[in-house]
């Protein structure tokens, strides 16, 4: 086992080498295309700075207070403050703003909200909200645009309960405290200001502080099981979570005891909360599973060749297109913050444990072909990356390293913003090509 | 009084570098976007800088002062007129 720990460390580190080289493409498109960040991301920024603040300086109690204070008032702002669906011009929401403005759209994406005994696996938990929501509204020409945005405060609701109990399990250290402020700065809670998507609810913001817990202490099993349970029901709301938890598995290869046996319990616990909801989909709802055109419709890039995918060319790996995509993308989701907590971290177990976590997303962000185009299918990209809660803990280490970690967090707030607005990743589709 | 008067007057000259210039100038941009009906990027580049300036510089009460990690207020009017010249 400590074998494949280590060939799976040095394979971890080799991809997010490419990750870094990257950047450099990815950072043409910033520079072209830098705009204002809206004022949803100045206020995650500023939560996350004022709690950061008050943990450096607040004793215990105050410090509990300041938490609780901080995370309610980042719960009404997402609810106060929606993103718009444009920026700069540019519709970034991909399908979600499309179908929920077209009733037709919306049914065949969510068969269950038409009265269809049949709910699509690919994210089926998510679906099941947004028609139960829908449904509830009465099915008038505004409720799917009510359920979308419903599914996103609930997701920031998990998310603000997950940052809780993750404080609870660490007695509200100032570690935890910062890793709570650290996590309301990255990208991923925009998605809690009324995104009309459901792939970023594929990542847990609890998984790493829990899974590290666990595997680094044998008492602390209950740790590990709800790193896996949290990490499953992500995954049911969507399916990109199968990359949090493989990484979650990954990462429990590196327990001091019975590396094996955790992973493969960790795993369990995922897989239960993920698919235990096909038995009441089934037995008590009595709805069929049925696999979307959509899941099967994934495209991974080829090494040096381009093809036609749906009409649109996918570029290959091993070229710059490709480079400035992967780049955009890196750097948009939060990977810098990972670079810079595993090359100025020193600690042997959380490093690797991070690393492993994050190298799954990390992976398959370098073959995968989004095909929306990296500024439209931003959601999914966010929920591929489950190492972003592993990249904000190694950051929480020390208030220097917060310090680092937010002004890195801010800069991947401008990246973000500079790459929704960029046009020239867009997919183009082509007529006569199958 | 000397030592008044400069104290005085290097405060004011402390204002108005750290205020008053990227003031200036990023009501320049904003007057010269608007008589050439561009769209307007110099107000939400303001309201970024002030929301996320606010946060680092705002008093917060606590006892361990020497721990505490802040971004000086000044840093942001030109914060704010760098994203503005940058994108121009």
């Amino acid at each position: 086992v400590t074998r494949i720990a280590r060939l799976a460390l040095a394979v971890s580190l080799a991809v997010l080498a490419v990750h870094a080289v990257a950047w450099i493409a990815g950072a043409a498109v910033v520079v072209r295309t830098l705009h204002p960040p809206p004022i949803q991301s100045a206020v995650a920024l500023a939560a996350s700075a004022l709690l950061l603040r008050i943990t450096d300086v607040t004793a215990a109690g105050a410090r509990r207070l300041a938490a609780v204070g901080v995370l309610v008032a980042f719960g009404v702002a997402t609810v106060a403050l929606p993103l718009a669906h444009e920026y700069a011009g540019n519709g970034f929401m991909g399908d979600g703003w499309d179908y929920s403005q077209d009733r037709d759209k919306f049914d065949r994406n969510a068969p269950v909200a038409a009265g269809h005994a049949e709910i699509h696996f690919k994210s089926h938990l998510g679906d099941l909200v947004l028609a139960t929501v829908d449904r509830a509204l009465g099915r008038t020409t505004t409720s799917p645009a009510a359920a979308y945005r419903f599914l996103s405060h609930l997701a920031g609701f998990l998310f603000i309960v997950e940052l809780l109990v993750v404080l609870w399990l660490c007695r509200w250290s100032r570690r935890a405290c910062r890793y709570a402020a650290l996590a309301l700065a990255c990208p991923l809670a925009l998605g809690f200001f009324a995104y009309y998507e459901v792939g970023y609810t594929a990542a847990s913001i609890a998984l790493f502080p829990l899974l590290l817990a666990g595997i680094a202490n044998r008492e602390r099993e209950s740790s590990l099981d709800a790193a896996g349970a949290f990490q499953g029901l992500h995954t049911a709301l969507h399916g990109f979570g199968l990359l949090g938890i493989a990484g979650g598995a990954a990462a429990a290869i590196c327990a001091r005891r019975r590396p094996l046996s955790t992973a493969l319990r960790f795993g369990a616990f995922a897989l239960a909360t993920y698919l235990g909801w096909l038995l009441i989909y089934v037995v008590v709802l009595k709805l069929s599973i049925v696999s979307d055109p959509y899941s099967s419709n994934i495209a991974f890039r080829r090494l040096t060749a381009a093809y036609y995918f749906d009409r649109r060319l996918v570029q290959p790996f091993l070229s710059w297109p490709a480079f400035r995509e992967i780049g955009a993308t890196s750097l948009a989701i939060g990977v810098p913050l990972l670079a810079a907590g595993i090359v100025r971290h020193r600690g042997g177990l959380e490093r690797s444990a991070a690393l492993l976590c994050a190298a799954p997303g990390l992976l398959f962000l370098l073959v995968w072909w989004a095909s929306a185009g990296v500024g439209h299918d931003m959601d999914l990209l966010w929920g591929a990356f489950a190492g972003i809660g592993a990249a904000s803990w190694l950051a929480a280490r020390t208030p220097r390293a917060a310090f680092q970690g937010w002004i890195v967090l801010a800069l991947v707030h401008v990246a973000l913003w500079a790459i929704i607005a960029d046009r020239t990743m867009d997919r183009i589709w082509l007529l006569g090509h199958p | 009084v000397n030592s008044i008067a400069r104290l005085t007057l290097r405060r004011n000259l402390m204002l108005v570098w750290h205020i008053v210039v990227p003031g200036l100038a990023l009501l320049v941009a904003l007057r010269a976007d608007r008589r050439d009906g561009r769209p307007d990027y110099v107000l939400p580049w303001v309201i970024f800088a002030a929301i996320v300036g606010a946060a680092w510089t705002v008093p917060v009460p606590g006892r361990a002062k020497s721990a505490s990690w802040t971004i000086p207020y000044w840093v942001w009017p030109w914060l704010a007129l760098a994203g503005v010249l940058l994108y121009r």
